[in-house]
């Protein structure tokens, strides 16, 4: 693939990611520490689960065009979802002598989140089928 | 809406920078080591570790300066760049693999990206406070 197109391909991509997951903190009343931070959690889990999915698409063939990978996993998914924000958020609640909720918050999106992607990836292989060499 | 497409430029650089440090990451790293540790996603523990610390002190600084400019710096720099550079799913996706292949080496990579981002971004939420 040319690789001018891929690069356009990332930067759109996540862009779109990342004014969608900006738009979501300002709609969903941004949580501001120490709420229990659900905006960057639903985001992450939707991320997890679509990245399983298209992970499992692309090894059997069946992402669209050679733009697919680019824009939808480096860009779209890789954009929209965000360990920067999860972590600075586990922090704060620590800070804030709320280290119950920023442990939950913690556990909670590796543990949810390594199963979302497991569910997307599961999802994917019902209607692909499984692929032969499948890595991660 | 300014912010709102400064927040999208910024976004479209940031998943631009996560695929240029893969880029020159990844085979380096296969050439430096052997065996399993060829397994650890050095690249995402590197991308994730550095944009944790350097969000720290973005935020550091918009929670001590509340005025407009503060806030538009972080919605670009933090949300967009920063936000679209650092990848959850990935991370997420590479622990789901290691499960599946190379248990030991996942507690190590999963275990050791949550501790050096946790303690970076305290680290740069503090460095930001004092700016």
């Amino acid at each position: 693939m040319n690789g001018r197109m891929a690069v356009l391909a990332i930067v759109v991509g996540g862009g779109i990611g990342a004014t969608l997951r900006y738009l979501l903190g300002l709609g969903l009343a941004p949580s501001t520490p120490p709420d229990f931070p659900w905006v960057t959690f639903m985001i992450n889990m939707v991320g997890a689960f679509a990245l399983g999915a298209v992970m499992t698409l692309l090894a059997a063939h069946r992402l669209p065009g050679p733009w697919g990978k680019p824009f939808l996993s480096t860009g779209l998914i890789g954009g929209f979802t965000t360990w920067s924000h999860f972590i600075v958020e586990s922090d704060q609640l620590i800070g804030a002598r709320r280290s119950g909720v920023g442990i939950i918050y913690l556990v909670l999106s590796i543990i949810v989140g390594v199963i979302a992607a497991a569910l997307g990836a599961r999802l994917a292989e019902l209607r692909v089928g499984r692929p032969a060499g499948r890595s991660a | 809406m300014w912010v709102g497409i400064g927040v999208f430029l910024a976004g479209g650089l940031g998943a631009l920078s996560r695929a240029g440090v893969d880029a020159l990451v990844k085979p380096w790293w296969s050439r430096r080591v052997t065996g399993s540790s060829k397994a650890f996603p050095a690249s995402t523990f590197l991308i994730n570790v550095s944009g944790a610390f350097v969000l720290g002190i973005v935020t550091g600084y918009a929670v001590k300066h509340t005025a407009g400019g503060a806030q538009d710096f972080n919605a670009i720099v933090g949300v967009g760049f920063l936000g679209a550079y650092t990848t959850f799913s990935t991370e997420e996706w590479h622990t789901l693999g290691l499960l599946r292949k190379n248990a030991s080496v996942e507690a190590f990579n999963m275990l050791g990206s949550l501790c050096a981002s946790l303690v970076l971004a305290a680290l740069g939420l503090w460095i930001g406070s004092l700016l």
